[in-house]
């Protein structure tokens, strides 16, 4: 499968890279939710696994916001599920690994437990990412994603 | 002695007439204090030392590109230094933000802060 990977982390991502190639998959692991939707709007992808808390990102902030947010943990993770199976991918993972007692985002994660969604068409997960030696596994989110 | 790698990435580096003139200052600054320019950011595992920019989105880009590179971010208006300030609050080990030239020559601007950053680098490896 053609994986689109989205995270900020840098550990996170080179995890899911190695995880995901050795199980034969083909990933294109990205940190900017901007050039995501961009790429997703643009090329062909089978899944997404997608970080739900990441940085703000300028797009078209003025001065004043920019100062306010740009950098600042946002749960892009939400929209990007409505946008990503807008345009046309047909499993969507949301995994964070942010401790549920520390941001109130990710005690809504809990919510979604064991939940399998349909969004636009797509199925849709959203988790508490399981951990592998300090970095997600995405291995297993795409396992959980995939099981009926 | 290992030098530290610098990268300089600033809005207008491939203009005509053989790049941009801020680039190839900063540049030569940090090669004059003892830091060797490096044209990538990344070579597999190995992240460039320091990085300087002018641009608030590839400043942010290079926080989640690297792990442990100093982000320099230079600014020239006041328009552009909240932002920048704010960014470097939220990542006060990664991100500098830095005016291009002050009134008060007080060490802060982008020259001495390069070349102290520079230092910095040599002393810890």
């Amino acid at each position: 499968m053609r994986i689109l990977l989205l995270d900020d982390n840098l550990r996170h991502r080179r995890a899911g890279v190695r995880q995901l190639e050795a199980l034969g998959h083909e990933v294109v692991a990205l940190c900017d939710y901007g050039e995501a939707r961009e790429r997703a709007g643009a090329e062909k992808f089978d899944v997404a696994l997608i970080d739900l808390l990441m940085p703000a990102e300028p797009t078209t902030l003025g001065d004043r916001a920019r100062k306010e947010f740009i950098g600042r943990e946002i749960a892009i993770g939400f929209p990007l599920v409505l946008e990503l199976s807008r345009l046309g991918i047909k499993r969507i993972a949301v995994a964070t690994d942010m401790n549920h007692h520390n941001h109130p985002m990710s005690a809504v994660v809990d919510w979604f437990h064991s939940v399998k969604l349909m969004v636009n068409g797509a199925e849709v997960s959203i988790m508490h990412a399981p951990m592998r030696d300090d970095a997600k596994d995405w291995g297993e989110v795409l396992w959980n994603l995939m099981a009926d | 002695m290992k030098k530290p790698t610098l990268f300089v990435n600033i809005d207008g580096q491939q203009m005509s007439l053989g790049g941009n003139p801020i680039a190839k200052a900063i540049g030569a600054i940090g090669t004059a204090f003892g830091a060797e320019e490096t044209s990538e950011l990344v070579s597999g595992d190995v992240e460039a030392d320091i990085a300087v920019t002018n641009s608030l989105n590839t400043a942010l880009h290079m926080v989640k590109e690297t792990e442990r590179t100093t982000i320099m971010l230079a600014f020239f208006y006041r328009r552009e230094q909240e932002a920048a300030e704010a960014l470097a609050g939220r990542y006060p080990d990664r991100v500098i933000a830095v005016p291009y030239v002050s009134i008060e020559s007080d060490g802060a601007e982008l020259g001495p802060r390069l070349q102290k950053l520079i230092f910095e680098k040599i002393k810890e490896a």
